[in-house]
């Protein structure tokens, strides 16, 4: 039989009988354990901890979780064990100590963080994009951002994506020695942009004369004060046309506690005094002068031609009021703190849904987002849905019925709610160029998803007739399979009708006449061709081939050499779009077409005039 | 639940040691039973009926026997039963997936289509309760126990929810007397309470210190030999605190209400063979092996050849019972290698004519590699660390270093004193001394703020 432990004074075991002064210390440290934890249970019962309130989509994912909790999994469990220990005041009166004494004096930090240097604390999942989907990230960056940029030109604005290297990237000397935080990544996003022709700022160079302290906080995930002014002053040197000095402007600059939001994530809430011992750090906080203009431009202003809109870096700092003194002039704050890539937009697009949009948007995005864009996280793509169907007043056109091929649901109501454009039906350079109408009709709300190699956008409509325009945003390979999907399962009382549409003027497109060259090549634009900002070259053929290649190539109006390449095999329809956006209203050298068959045409459509 | 859990410690425990003080003694097991019903269902209520099924198979096949027996049966057949009830709930719960795949792995390689196949769930602790359950029935029927007296008794022990998830491995008859009756004194919950918290201790300031590099070097790609020993020696390291820790607060919780639970570690990584190893690590799954296995199969009395093929058999069998995959089996393979040459040396240390610290440390480092198996996620990942442990296969390295602290420095200096240097905790609870008692009392303390400041960390063995 095994031998069981010996206790003293066990009739069988213990070899050594417990002293009287032993016992007494084992009773006292018996009554003190249980005081320790039946007086925490008392206290954390009794008077618990006020619930923090999560903001933005913090609180919409607790939301979203708090529904999918149930008992069967696990969920609910842990659901409650968070929610104690989130109210439990005993933890979040003392643990804070102990932590700041841990991260201070054996410089060690829960698994969420990395203490760098000097002090320094980054998260640790930012540190590096994730492997399985970081060029795809990058990819698909490229195409939403182009996509974007194309549906804001629509509504009348131009937009300038201003992305925010990683504090892992922008302040590297201050990680751990030793540690890579692939800043190759930060650069292809801003190289990716750039080649689809998306308009940005380079915040590396703005940054390049700011120290590490001053672009980002020390144990925070946002900028410093440095940072956001020498952004405010790069915008105001590359837009001089906006710089208008309209409205007598200045800063009021009141040195607070730098903010030390990472602190959170050692159990150290911002407000517990343990914060000012590990923290210490001194920030600005600059306060817009006159304060009549702050009132007036968070009021949404009628007449404003700038907006600054963005993620918490514009929300919870003063970046627009920044960039409002750089400017002279009022802008409208359209900060969101705690949403996914596009969130603010889609916030900024309802905001001024029914309404002028500003001529210019300053878009800012941290660029550790687009790891949800490549991940093709959920929250990250609602986003962006809510953005493009709050943008559906840009005009559209459908594309032919007779060159989609088989696979064409205009007028082809279904019931069931699902439609599938299979693999070589939609043929498009996969930046939103080609866009789908869907038509809902429904006794009770549905759900819906765009599910495509590039995006899985997810709306909600409620009973009766619905609209959205979604632009139909692909990873690699060109022209794979798009579906819009009843995310309940099927659903009976649903029709759903879709509409392929692009965002060009086919009716006054200009044929670009063709040669052969080659084998089964063909050439055009033997001399060069002026382009618009978003227009389209559409290539048409009439056999059935099994793989076309397309190459456009150009240059921009600053003589950058460019092309548009895509690759399509065996195609369905008998049509492919490609943006040429990329050229940025330069001009078209070179189109080649090779691989395609019967009669093949190409043709330069403008984008669609309001 | 975890032990270290919030509700657990303030929650859990508190309503349990009150409902189980103020009831009745008569109602104590049931309210064992219950609050262990609680524990046990707590993320996946569902499977409580598992542990339902087992307990009314197994009790009805200990009452099964005895009739047969009445009757002058052999009671054979019960056995049998609980034998295929219980295996066959482990077999399907922990090995199906593995089955499957490694069915789908070979037809993949002949070029036909693959079974399709739901992952099945594991329920934790699905292999201690079923070895006890399993333990109690054989025990019967050789005679070694008494059938339990009461439904009760027998519903208490297979739910008792300290030992439930990981261990001890308590065979009945060890606690058959205590269920009954049990004596409860202050000084018994006082050193209870420290055993408690000296395993909380072990875990979480320790155990979990070592995770980090642990994870990190048996994440990596490329291992520098520095880095690949750092690496192998914190999870030697972390596995016996983990382990050993979870046991200590298993017999900790024992203690506190009543029961006197088996040792189950005895300072393992001072042994100076792989056979002493054994009789010191996890010796309440090695005694189970060695008593439902080792020796069923025949033990050492069928001559030479049949020995050295039960103990083969039983340190594979061992290996996979930690878990579904090549490696466990390897690391039975190893360990049972290692004793058969042993045995074969005369059941003497391999490093016999050394002094005694070099026959402790070459069987050290026999053990850390065998850790390597264990810990590995793949047969290969398991031979690149070996490789790069004697530099085989090292590379560039993985930075394993890059972010190492003082509290990783601190946690590697106090483990080998208190592996090498202390007393056992049990021997330190039999002859508790004033220091001892303040000292783990300390650290629970620290271990409490330790706990608050992060994610909990599950123990290692809840996935066995």
């Amino acid at each position: 039989m095994d031998e069981l432990i010996h206790v003293p004074g066990e009739e069988d075991g213990g070899p050594v009988a417990m002293g009287p002064g032993v016992r007494k210390i084992s009773l006292a440290l018996l009554l003190l354990g249980a005081l320790v934890i039946l007086g925490t249970t008392a206290m954390d019962t009794l008077f618990p901890a006020p619930v923090v309130k999560p903001i933005g989509q913090e609180a919409r994912d607790l939301m979203q979780a708090k529904l999918q909790q149930n008992p069967w999994d696990g969920s609910l469990a842990s659901g409650w064990e968070t929610h104690l220990k989130a109210r439990s005041r005993v933890r979040r009166s003392l643990a804070p100590f102990w932590s700041a004494f841990v991260m201070k004096v054996l410089n060690t930090v829960p698994a969420d963080l990395v203490a760098g240097q000097d002090g320094w604390l980054f998260l640790r999942d930012r540190i590096q994009p994730p492997a399985a989907t970081r060029d795809r990230g990058i990819r698909l960056m490229g195409q939403t951002g182009a996509a974007i940029q194309r549906r804001l030109a629509r509504m009348g604005s131009a937009v300038t994506f201003i992305p925010v290297p990683r504090k892992a990237v922008a302040c590297a000397e201050k990680l751990p020695r030793g540690m890579k935080s692939d800043p190759e990544y930060d650069a292809g996003i801003v190289q990716a942009l750039r080649e689809r022709g998306v308009t940005l700022l380079d915040v590396t160079r703005a940054w390049e004369d700011v120290p590490a302290e001053g672009r980002y906080l020390r144990r925070d995930t946002h900028w410093a004060f440095g940072g956001e002014k020498a952004l405010a002053r790069s915008i105001a040197e590359t837009y001089p046309e906006l710089v208008t000095h309209e409205t007598k402007l200045w800063l009021q600059e009141a040195p607070t506690a730098a903010p030390a939001l990472l602190l959170d994530f050692a159990a150290i809430q911002r407000d517990h005094p343990a914060v000012d011992w590990i923290n210490g750090d001194v920030s600005i906080r600059p306060y817009l002068r006159p304060r009549e203009v702050l009132k007036r431009m968070k009021k949404l202003p009628t007449d404003v031609d700038v907006a600054v809109v963005g993620s918490s870096f514009t929300r919870n700092f003063a970046f627009a009021e920044l960039v409002a003194v750089a400017l002279g002039r009022v802008v409208y704050p359209g900060g969101i703190a705690g949403t996914p890539f596009g969130g603010s937009l889609a916030y900024f697009a309802g905001k001024f849904s029914g309404r002028r949009f500003p001529s210019r948007v300053l878009y800012e995005f941290p660029i550790h987002q687009a790891f949800q864009i490549g991940a093709g996280s959920h929250s990250a793509q609602q986003s962006l849905a809510a953005f493009f169907t709050g943008t559906t007043e840009a005009g559209t056109l459908p594309l032919p019925v007779d060159l989609l091929g088989p696979f064409t649901f205009a007028e082809k109501p279904r019931r069931g709610g699902k439609v599938l454009f299979p693999e070589g039906t939609l043929l498009s350079s996969g930046d939103g160029v080609l866009q789908l109408r869907i038509k809902t009709w429904g006794d009770d709300s549905t759900e819906w998803q765009l599910r495509s190699t590039g995006a899985l956008q997810y709306w909600v409509l409620g009973p009766g007739e619905h609209e959205v325009l979604l632009p139909v945003i692909q990873s690699l390979p060109d022209g794979s399979e798009v579906g819009i999907v009843a995310a309940q399962g099927a659903a009976p009382t649903a029709t759903v009708t879709v509409t392929v549409e692009v965002d060009a003027d086919l009716e006054h497109a200009v044929e670009i006449p063709l040669e052969p060259s080659g084998d089964h090549g063909l050439q055009g634009a033997s001399e060069a061709v002026s382009v618009g900002l978003h227009d389209v070259v559409t290539i048409q053929w009439t056999g059935s081939p099994e793989e076309i290649d397309v190459l456009i190539r150009g240059v921009t109006p600053d003589g950058v050499e460019r092309e548009v390449r895509a690759t399509f095999r065996e195609p369905v329809s008998k049509i492919c779009v490609l943006s040429l956006t990329p050229f940025e209203a330069g001009e078209i050298t070179a189109v080649e077409v090779q691989g395609a068959i019967g009669e093949v045409r190409a043709f330069l459509a403008p984008q669609l005039s309001d | 639940m975890l032990l270290t859990s919030y509700v657990f410690l303030y929650v859990f425990l508190p309503a349990f040691l009150a409902a189980y003080y103020l009831a009745p003694r008569a109602w104590r097991s049931w309210i064992i039973a219950l609050f262990s019903y609680v524990f046990y269902g707590w993320w996946r209520p569902d499977f409580v009926l598992l542990m339902w099924v087992s307990t009314l198979v197994d009790y009805s096949c200990g009452k099964g026997i005895v009739r047969d027996r009445r009757r002058e049966r052999s009671g054979k057949r019960f056995v049998l039963l609980s034998c295929l009830s219980n295996l066959g709930l482990l077999a399907y719960f922990k090995y199906a997936n593995f089955g499957v795949e490694t069915l789908n792995g070979i037809l993949a390689s002949m070029g036909h289509d693959q079974v399709s196949w739901t992952a099945v769930v594991l329920p934790v602790g699905i292999s201690f309760y079923t070895f006890q359950t399993l333990s109690y029935t054989v025990d019967v029927y050789r005679g070694d126990a008494e059938p339990a007296s009461s439904f009760r008794d027998f519903a208490c022990y297979v739910s008792m929810f300290p030992q439930l998830v990981a261990g001890p491995i308590v065979r009945y008859r060890s606690v058959a007397e205590q269920l009954r009756t049990r004596t409860h004194s202050l000084e018994k919950a006082a050193i209870g309470a420290l055993i408690f918290q000296a395993g909380m201790a072990k875990k979480v300031l320790l155990a979990d210190t070592f995770a980090i590099a642990a994870d990190a070097g048996f994440g990596a790609d490329s291992l520098s030999v520095l880095e690949a020993w750092v690496a192998a020696l914190s999870y030697t390291f972390q596995i016996y605190f983990d382990f050993s820790g979870y046991s200590d607060m298993a017999i900790g919780l024992g203690l506190l209400i009543g029961f006197r639970f088996p040792v189950n570690f005895n300072r393992p990584y001072i042994s100076r063979s792989i056979t002493e190893f054994w009789r010191r690590w996890h010796i309440s799954l090695s005694s189970f092996l060695r008593d439902y296995l080792y020796v069923p199969l025949g033990g050492n009395r069928k001559g030479a050849v049949r020995t050295y093929v039960n103990l083969a058999l039983t340190m594979l069998l061992g290996g996979l019972w930690h878990g579904a995959a090549w490696t466990f089996i390897a690391w039975g393979a190893y360990q049972g290698f290692w004793l058969i040459l042993e045995r074969l040396s005369g059941k003497r240390s391999l490093f016999g004519g050394l002094p005694a610290f070099a026959q402790n440390l070459l069987t050290f480092v026999l053990v850390v590699f065998g850790w390597v198996f264990f810990r590995a996620d793949s047969m290969g990942d398991a031979f690149r660390m070996m490789g790069a442990m004697v530099g085989a296969s090292s590379g560039a390295g993985a930075g394993l270093f890059i972010e190492w602290t003082p509290m990783q420095t601190l946690a590697m200096i106090a483990a080998p004193i208190v592996v090498w240097g202390f007393r056992t905790t049990q021997e330190q609870a039999a002859a508790p001394r004033a220091w001892w008692m303040m000292v783990v009392f300390l650290l629970f303390l620290v271990s409490l703020m330790h706990l608050h400041r992060a994610a909990n960390v599950p123990f290692l063995y809840f996935q066995f």
